[in-house]
């Protein structure tokens, strides 16, 4: 009858408990009766619009960078391609302060591209480019690597089909090969939203913390933390909000694709 | 010969070295045992493999050299698998509607094509179905017609009933054979069935090589390879030549048809159906047909007739008894017997 020894429920309810117990020690604390109020202060309501903005612009970048990114990575061969696979795997265990710090000796205004940039009038540093250019760093490699599993577990014989019934290799890719990996590129793209709406070390590091400009929602948090609890409690229940979504959506896609 | 196609192609890492040119129209079947090259042969054709060595030629064309290769959407080349493969997210009309859209058709004239080459493999009802609705005979059928709906100058098709229910393969076989009069056909199969039934010429491959080549009825019934002769169910044995009529099998004589001119002292090879060969315990008396002393290797029930293989002065022969005979005979492996045949049921061949 039990697939696994009782004493496992021991751990598993310790394990369950630190998860849960937690956010729902959040939700006791939560002002619920001010929250409308609380949202439409002025510091959440530009903590949320630039949250939400860069995110989506983040995203869009992922889109853009990180579908060819995986599709090449998935059908080529040679040495290189588990050098790039490496490459793009590491900003997901990288710590984001160090990721910042790479940004900014790169980006910065006396950095390694940034100097030449800044030459020209071009400043990254700090701004909201750099909110971008951050999340855009972090959240692509979440695509990259969910979409390059599913692309080589599937397409790569349809495509050949495509090729065969004379199909360029511009409309493979525009009629096969993305149609066939959309399940998978909803869910990567989720997750990369998730992630770039987290952000926060290497958003710090490489572009500040400046009302309006580049603090979103998780620096406004960490800086309110003290001097507003309830505020902060208010933003982090968004956050939770958000979170809980994109898990559903993207649980709700993986079993479509399953079924389907 | 402007319009034949060629393959005069190695491929190295695959071992594959083959000259073949087949004739506008003509309905090639491609047999040989696992590894010996048939599906390497038809990836040269369509394109998804590029010769190191060696020419492709479409309808006079060079298509793939050392030189240039041209690319498979490129080519006008049907390849049907085993497996359907249609696109998942796309109905069973859009499927077929692909290969037309994608050579230039506009939507409607690539619909109205595509509903007529559904209507001709028997599933225009089933036209708005996704594939995954399909059963596996119908998924074929369409896979069939989503391949012809572009007018291919070359129909390939790689063991196209292999993964369907035995059930459904004769109407399917006997639709393509209609569906495919004219065209030029390769057709890569295990099946007896397929090769006469599909096609006129038979080219077997062993070893990356062609070891066989001529028309199906010449290669069945005279066998030149042990491959094909189990593919057609014959038994071939190899011996040297006595006289026209008689060969030396390792010490016992064999009398048969000569099929060819046999000279003497030269290496000959006989076929024998297994159901010709008859078993004995004790050699028969006063006959003129063939009665020769072997040894039993196995016995094969297989419902309503057994397998009984024997070693013939080394070399096995099988013979297909009822299970009545092989129960008065109580057949045990090691058993000396006699194996009779007709000498009429004998072909003798030249081998060269």
């Amino acid at each position: 009858m039990h697939r696994f020894p009782r004493w496992a429920w021991a751990p598993f309810a310790l394990g369950l408990a630190l998860l849960a117990v937690p956010l729902l020690g959040m939700m006791a604390r939560v002002p619920w009766g001010e929250l409308p109020a609380l949202l439409t202060s002025e510091r959440a309501l530009d903590a949320l619009t630039l949250s939400l903005g860069t995110c989506l612009i983040a995203t869009c970048l992922v889109l853009l960078l990180g579908v060819p990114l995986a599709l090449v990575l998935a059908r080529s061969r040679g040495w290189w391609v588990s050098v790039v696979r490496t490459l793009v795997t590491v900003p997901m265990v990288l710590p984001p302060v160090v990721a910042g710090l790479a940004l900014l000796v790169t980006f910065g205004r006396r950095g390694l591209i940034g100097a030449s940039l800044s030459a020209w009038g071009v400043e990254i540093g700090f701004t909201t480019i750099a909110v971008v250019i951050a999340q855009t760093f972090v959240a692509l490699p979440f695509l990259v690597t969910s979409l390059e599993g599913a692309l080589k577990s599937s397409g790569e014989q349809y495509e050949r089909v495509a090729s065969n019934l004379g199909a360029s290799p511009s409309r493979i890719f525009w009629k096969v090969t993305l149609p066939i990996a959309l399940p998978a590129i909803a869910s990567g793209t989720a997750l990369s939203f998730a992630r770039a709406l987290g952000e926060f070390g290497a958003t710090l590091t490489f572009a500040g913390s400046l009302q309006g400009v580049t603090r979103t929602l998780p620096l406004e948090i960490y800086l309110l933390r003290e001097t507003d609890s309830d505020l902060a409690l208010a933003l982090s229940l968004v956050l939770i909000v958000v979170a809980l979504a994109i898990v559903f959506v993207s649980t709700k896609i993986q079993n479509w694709r399953r079924d389907g | 010969m402007a319009e034949q196609m060629r393959v005069a192609a190695t491929l190295e890492v695959r071992g594959f070295d083959v000259d073949v040119a087949i004739g506008p129209g003509q309905r090639v079947a491609v047999i040989g045992p696992n590894g010996a090259g048939k599906s390497t042969l038809l990836q040269l054709i369509a394109g998804s493999l590029r010769p190191d060595t060696g020419t492709v030629e479409l309808h006079g064309v060079t298509v793939a050299s050392p030189r240039g290769f041209v690319p498979p959407h490129k080519r006008r080349v049907a390849y049907v698998e085993q497996r359907p493969l249609l696109f998942p997210h796309l109905t069973v009309l859009e499927n077929v509607m692909f290969g037309p859209l994608s050579r230039g058709a506009n939507r409607s004239a690539a619909r109205e094509r595509a509903l007529a080459e559904l209507e001709l493999t028997g599933v225009a009802h089933l036209a708005d179905r996704r594939p995954a609705q399909l059963s596996g005979g119908q998924a074929q059928r369409a896979s069939l017609a989503r391949g012809l709906a572009f007018d291919p100058d070359v129909v390939l098709l790689d063991e196209p009933f292999a993964a369907l229910d035995a059930t459904v393969t004769p109407e399917l076989r006997r639709m393509l054979r209609s569906r495919l009069a004219g065209l030029t056909t390769v057709v890569v199969t295990h099946e007896l069935l397929d090769v006469v039934t599909l096609a006129d010429r038979q080219v077997a491959l062993e070893g990356g090589r062609v070891v066989a080549d001529g028309p199906v009825e010449e290669l069945a019934s005279a066998p030149s390879t042990q491959f094909l002769a189990d593919f057609v169910g014959l038994n071939l044995l190899g011996g040297v030549a006595l006289a026209e009529d008689r060969v030396d099998l390792g010490g016992q004589n064999i009398i048969g048809m000569p099929n060819g001119d046999l000279a003497a002292g030269r290496h000959a090879r006989v076929t024998v159906a297994p159901d010709a060969v008859a078993i004995h315990r004790e050699m028969p008396e006063g006959s003129p047909r063939n009665a020769m002393r072997a040894q039993v290797m196995r016995v094969e029930p297989g419902g309503a007739v057994v397998g009984v293989t024997v070693d013939l002065g080394g070399q096995p022969l099988r013979a297909s008894l009822t299970p009545g005979a092989v129960a008065e005979l109580a057949l045990m492996p090691g058993d000396d017997v006699v194996a009779v045949i007709k000498a009429t049921q004998v072909r003798l061949h030249p081998a060269h």
